[in-house]
């Protein structure tokens, strides 16, 4: 049996202290600060990673991931580009994007009336009382947003294809 | 100790985390440090100058994070760069660390196929060599490919990519193709008309099935059966095991008749049978043509036709026979206005229906609208117009007679211009043109709305707009001009994309603009003009940035154009007889727009050899510097004799600058330097020694010139004027000295679209001094000719020696004038009067002197100017003169 004496394993904590605080200390990135940089892009227009950081404190209370905020970025920028390339006009980004859904998917969507007799009838039991007729108005408006919601992720999609949609988010 | 080594440990820790930390950007920092030195890594291809002025880094300079955000996003937009970082290093010294990743240069595309290599290849279209690389551009081109091998009979391929890395951000791109089992044809099954297939299907039993040779088919039936008057064609295909079915629909067969038609030909009727276009044949189609048909002959004054269009049809074929009853032509006698106050020829300018017009009763409904808008807009707004009444006289003499009833004209009362801020109203005013108690008008109107949008679009207003408010009091109306200026919008920075081989420089320096003047879209199109005028672009957009703050970046969007040229020709000219020339050249060495060329005309009576270089910037101002080496081997003809009058030899440099002033002035300075060799010179000709052997002729040459043509090639309109100077002296090392002045204007006036008048002066006069009594032979004037006085032959008029040949004098004078028309077709005649005469010395100059010739000409437009063929008639002829000359050239004579 090798027995150390004290003094070698003070001088081997010493040694390992060292490694840490060069490894840990010592390296490039804890010398520098990141001011900005590019964490995604369509075609030639750039996300940086402050508006990332911007953009999710602003989301704080819909918990979304880091990830999720800058595809919903990416996903606006391509909308606005298709509202943009439509000539469409409005006071803000926002007012754009709205018009553009309304044309693009929401004036396509039409709800028929054995869709909303099917619904009720699928979903009877959650209903009660409640007539189809009395209902009617209700479920109409579930099965448009929904519609329009499944229409939104399709057209986005779509869209993808058509870009450059590139995340360098980890880089 | 151990407590001292957890304490060293600790300590190592938590620095490192509060390093960790400090990699997020900061928020809310106020005042940020200053940047005292950048280092970039990554970056090839562009300068680091142009890199930082997109970052809007500077040194010295605080780095705003906002400004940074934005200054990523504009370099981004360069569209070269994958990713840009952007670090500081830790401490006082506050250097900044950019780390750039540019995305590659595609530099070869391959395509590994076993069979279609070379066919896929060349039909990508959505990636090519010298591309930036991106995985849309590939996909695409895989998707092409696979497209391609599809419609090639092979449906379960596949296509697979690969990048390889080169150094310097540079790939080679692989596509391996995986073709799959091909569709083969066992059987082919036509049905319908088979007759047509025979060579024509280019696919038989056991080939691939080609989907493109099935299309190529296609397009040749349905032309074969239009060709013969068939409408609804159709050839169908499907394919099911193995089985190629085809099913060909040969439509019907329709032949048109028109009978009784005697005022419009078959001809012009058929212009409007629309089913052949179409492909298609109904009764609605028949009904549309119909009504037509009945349009046709309205327009061609026939109120009263009739047709009757009626099929006949057996299986295969459908006889169109429309039966026309045209009546009697109907022209326009006289229109009348009762009510109006207005002159009558201002109402016949805005109706349809006009004296000595065919009439069309298709416009008796519409006038009355127009006349009506009309009296609107100059404010009458309860005017009332009725239908014409139609009274129809002898001779099918048509009056019409409309009703107006006007009511009151309202005047402009008080006007007003509210919610101006940035334009004070004195300013806006100016562009108000309308004033109060002037008739209303509303075209005036909409043209001070304009003005006024104008005026804030030009300083940087971009989103201004103006409402016009009307309230009516009194037969007056008060205008408000409601103005919500919007923001105010600045320059930005300028991105300039697609100059792969031009560089950056080139392009700033005609930038006009300044960062952070006011936004003006006509600063903007000024410079795409003056981009495209380089001649280095085949195309310049340009797009504005998103707006941050009051600004707005523009980036210019180029696409370059070849760089080199190679022109050449051949011709014939009735002096020179066969002549040709060649030209190479570059226009954009080191990616400077400097310009360099070599060019050589030839003919049976001179050879010349010209190196010519053009800088078109010195010391950062646009001063245009040529320089050109000449060697020239001449000789002149007698046109009597058609011997040798002399003959020259010549090498010259000449170098020197232009200036391009305003209002369409340009100023140039040259020095010349000639070494002329004269020789075989006809000894009547000869005025002084220096007109045989060697002269060294040297000397400097300003000239300003005048030029405000619409078109230099073919002018409809503008002067064009120029004034120049030579001085040649010993003193610049010349052997002979002379001081020569000559000068032009030519003045275009277009009369008519179609009718120009040109007119053209010119006139020069030349002294020598010191030991130079004459000019030399090379430097004297003569005149005579496809350009000067047509009515004589090249350099004819003038001084002659003692058996006729003409020497060339030291003064000339001669005028132009011509009226240029345009018959059709690029077609043209000119008739033209030409005088001038050259004198031995300007003291001799005399009117009484000038030589008169007048001519017709042949125009035939070219786009490099018209193709002229002249004939010249001499008004004063003497002797045994020819009485006229013909000449043939290209373009104007003056």
């Amino acid at each position: 049996m090798k027995y150390i004496s004290v003094s070698d394993m003070h001088s081997k904590l010493i040694f390992l202290a060292a490694v840490v605080i060069s490894v840990l200390a010592g390296t490039e990135p804890a010398c520098s600060e990141l001011l900005d940089k590019i964490v995604a892009y369509v075609d030639n227009n750039a996300i940086t990673y402050s508006e990332l950081k911007t953009e999710h404190a602003r989301n704080k209370m819909v918990k979304m991931t880091e990830v999720e905020t800058l595809n919903s970025m990416l996903n606006k920028m391509l909308l606005l580009k298709e509202a943009r390339a439509m000539r469409l006009e409005a006071s803000n980004n926002d007012e754009l994007l709205k018009e553009y859904i309304e044309i693009k998917i929401r004036s396509v969507i039409l709800i028929k009336d054995e869709d909303v007799e099917n619904f009720y009838n699928k979903n009877k039991t959650n209903f009660g009382v409640k007539s189809l007729s009395e209902s009617k108005d209700d479920i109409e408006t579930y099965l448009f947003e929904a519609e329009t919601n499944r229409l939104l992720n399709e057209h986005i999609a779509n869209l993808r294809n058509g870009y450059e949609v590139v995340i360098r988010l980890k880089e | 100790m151990l407590k001292k080594i957890f304490f060293i440990f600790l300590a190592g820790l938590s620095f490192a985390v509060v390093s960790f930390a400090q990699e997020l950007p900061q928020s809310g920092v106020v005042g940020h440090p200053k940047v005292s030195s950048v280092k970039i890594s990554g970056l090839n291809s562009i300068s680091e100058k142009e890199f930082l002025y997109l970052l809007d880094i500077n040194t010295g300079r605080e780095l705003d994070p906002e400004k940074l955000r934005h200054g990523i996003k504009r370099a981004f937009q360069k569209g070269i760069f994958e990713g840009i970082e952007v670090e500081r290093s830790e401490g006082p010294d506050g250097s900044i660390t950019i780390r750039v990743k540019e995305k590659p240069v595609v530099r070869s595309i391959k395509v590994k196929s076993r069979i279609l290599s070379g066919y896929l290849k060349d039909r990508i279209t959505s990636l090519k060599t010298g591309d930036r690389l991106t995985l849309l551009k590939v996909r695409n081109a895989a998707d092409e490919m696979l497209h391609n091998l599809n419609q090639k009979g092979y449906p379960k391929a596949s296509v697979e990519h690969k990048i390889i890395p080169l150094k310097k951000d540079r790939v080679d791109i692989i596509f391996e193709i995986a073709e799959g089992d091909p569709l083969f044809v066992d059987k082919i099954d036509i049905t319908g008309t088979d007759d047509i297939a025979g060579s024509n299907l280019k696919i038989s039993e056991g080939d691939i099935l080609d989907i493109t040779r099935i299309q190529q088919f296609q397009r040749y039936v349905m032309q074969y059966f239009r060709k013969r008057g068939h409408i609804g064609a159709k050839v169908n295909h499907f394919f099911e095991k193995g089985v190629l079915h085809i099913s060909i629909d040969q439509g019907k067969k329709v032949r048109t008749e028109f009978k009784g038609n005697l005022a419009l030909q078959t001809g012009i009727l058929s212009k409007e049978l629309t089913f052949f276009e179409i492909n298609e044949f109904s009764d609605e189609i028949i009904d549309e043509t119909t009504k037509r048909l009945l349009t046709l002959y309205h327009k061609y004054g026939y109120p009263s036709v009739e047709i009757a269009p009626v099929t006949t049809s057996d299986e295969d074929a459908v006889l169109l026979t429309f039966y026309i009853y045209e009546g009697e032509k109907h022209v326009i006698d006289s229109v009348t206005f009762d009510g109006s106050s207005m002159p009558e020829k201002k109402m016949l300018e805005i109706t349809a229906l006009g004296i000595g017009d065919n009439y069309n009763p298709d416009y008796l409904e519409s006038d009355p609208v127009i006349i009506k808008d009309f009296y609107r807009s100059l404010g009458y707004p309860d005017a009332e117009v009725s239908v014409p009444s139609v009274e129809i006289g002898e001779n099918n003499r048509v009056a019409l007679k409309y009703k107006i009833k006007e009511g009151i004209q309202l005047k402009f009362g008080e006007i007003l211009i509210k919610g101006n801020e940035h334009i004070s109203d004195e300013e806006l005013f100016i562009s108000v043109k309308i004033r109060k108690n002037d008739p209303y008008n509303e075209i005036d109107l909409a043209d001070t709305r304009r003005k006024i949008t104008e005026l804030y679009n030009k300083k940087g207003f971009l989103e201004a707009r103006v409402a016009v408010g009307i309230s009516v009091k009194d037969s007056h109306a008060d205008v408000v001009f409601n103005i919500n200026e919007g923001t105010e919008t600045l320059f930005g920075k300028s991105i300039i994309t697609g100059n792969y081989d031009t560089r950056q420089i080139v392009i700033e320096r005609e930038l006009v603009r300044k960062e952070g003047s006011n936004f003006d879209y006509n600063v903007t199109a000024k410079e795409k003009q003056k981009l495209y005028r380089l001649g280095l672009f085949n195309d310049v957009e340009t797009e504005l940035g998103e707006k941050y703050g009051k600004f707005r970046d523009v980036i210019y969007k180029v696409k370059e154009a070849n760089s080199g040229f190679v022109e050449f020709g051949a011709g014939y000219g009735e002096y020179e007889r066969q002549r040709g020339f060649f030209e190479i050249g570059y226009k954009n060495f080191n990616g400077m727009n400097r310009q360099g060329s070599f060019r050589t005309e030839l003919s049976s009576l001179e050879q010349r050899f010209i190196f010519s270089f053009l800088e078109p910037w010195v010391a950062g101002v646009e001063l245009p510097w040529k320089t050109l080496y000449l060697r020239e081997n001449r000789k002149e003809k007698s046109i009597d004799s058609g011997g040798i009058k002399y003959r020259i030899k010549r090498n010259v440099v000449s170098t020197g600058i232009e200036k391009k002033l305003d209002h369409g002035f340009k100023a140039d300075l040259y020095y010349d330097f000639s070494l002329v060799e004269t020789s075989d010179v006809m000894k009547d000709i000869i005025l002084s020694k220096e007109d045989t052997g060697s002269l060294v002729i040297s000397g400097v040459r300003p000239g300003l010139m005048f030029d405000t043509r619409d078109n230099p090639f073919d002018p409809k309109s503008g002067v064009l004027a120029g004034v120049s100077m030579k001085l040649v002296s010993g003193f610049l090392l010349s052997e002979t000295d002379f001081t020569k002045f000559t000068g032009y204007i030519n003045k275009y006036q277009g009369l008519t679209k179609h009718v120009t008048l040109a007119g053209s002066i010119k006139g020069g006069t030349a002294k020598g001094f010191r030991d130079t009594k004459e000019l030399p032979l090379v430097e004297r004037f003569f005149l005579g000719g496809r350009t000067t006085v047509r009515g004589y032959d090249q350099d004819s008029l003038g001084p002659k020696g003692v058996d006729g040949t003409p020497t060339g004098g030291n003064a000339y004078l001669s005028g132009s004038f011509e009226v240029r028309t345009d018959i059709k077709k690029g077609l043209g005649v000119v008739v033209f009067t030409d005088c001038g005469n050259v004198w031995r010395k300007s003291e001799n100059m005399t009117i009484a002197d000038l030589k008169y010739t007048t001519g017709l000409g042949l125009r035939y437009n070219t786009p490099v100017g018209p193709f002229r063929l002249d004939y010249g008639h001499k008004l004063n002829r003497e002797g045994r003169e020819n009485i006229s000359e013909i000449h043939f050239s290209l373009g104007h004579a003056f």
